[in-house]
């Protein structure tokens, strides 16, 4: 089997991360959206989740909160740190991707060399432990 | 290509296949009995190859086993791989890459008869 080139968060705590942020925006976008109707309500929404995960994921710390609760972030696959806030908005279009065929991008991490997931890889990022690559400060 | 094999970590699977089953037998219990709905299906109506995998997993679970077969052959296949992996502990598992793809293929072809585009 092919390893890794460094250590790498594990899925469960990527999963965790996942469920953590997508609650919360979840609430958010549920609020949003029930006090602006229509589809101003849900751009607004969307305009959140970008900001939240071009800003936090692409920043210094790469930690959105639930990343920061399960102590992994996303860094930077060929020269290490952060990867900024343009490929940090790209990876968050990228979810998509990853997320039409029944999730099937997520899972990709599961047998991938580097486990990346596919917008990982559109990205061109890795997520890593804290414990290996500390963060400075938060959000960064 | 033929001769490389799936960089797969046991360790992690065994964690996957936890929150596999550990979803498969939970969701059924909570209000309004959630599910995941596929993206590909919701927004083209053309199946994804992983659709039917919780209902076929829940089912599994349940030792439904044609329900389970009818939504997804890949689900029962899954429930059993993760039991074993949790189980049987194995310390390495060596799966030609080509099994991947092959497999994606066949759930495809399997969902797009079982949804009539075949």
């Amino acid at each position: 089997m092919a390893e890794p080139s460094g250590p790498r968060a594990t899925f469960l705590q990527r999963l965790g991360a996942a469920l953590i942020d997508g609650i919360l925006l979840g609430i958010v976008a549920a609020i949003l959206e029930a006090a602006i109707n229509g589809t101003v309500g849900s751009l607004l929404a969307l305009a959140v989740g970008i900001v939240y995960y071009g800003r936090l994921e692409g920043g210094a710390s790469g930690q959105t909160l639930g990343k920061r609760a399960l102590g992994i972030r996303v860094y930077d696959l060929a020269s290490g740190g952060p990867i900024g806030t343009s490929r940090g908005i790209l990876r968050y279009f990228a979810r998509i991707l990853s997320a039409i065929p029944c999730f099937l991008g997520y899972f990709w991490m599961l047998w991938d060399d580097e486990k990346q997931t596919w917008h990982d890889k559109i990205a061109g990022s890795v997520v890593v432990p804290v414990s290996a690559y500390p963060v400075a400060n938060w959000p960064g | 290509m033929l001769e490389r094999r799936l960089a797969l970590d046991l360790h992690e699977l065994r964690g996957a296949g936890a929150a596999m089953l550990a979803a498969g037998a939970v969701l059924p219990l909570l209000p309004g009995h959630p599910g995941i709905a596929c993206p590909l299906r919701r927004a083209t109506g053309v199946p994804c190859p992983l659709c039917g995998m919780t209902t076929s997993v829940e089912a599994t679970l349940r030792l439904h086993v044609h329900a389970a077969l009818a939504a997804n052959p890949a689900g029962a296949a899954a429930v059993l791989v993760a039991l074993a992996l949790l189980v049987v502990r194995p310390r390495r598992l060596h799966v030609p890459f080509a099994v991947l793809p092959a497999a994606l293929a066949a759930m495809w072809l399997f969902e797009l008869h079982r949804y009539s585009f075949l």
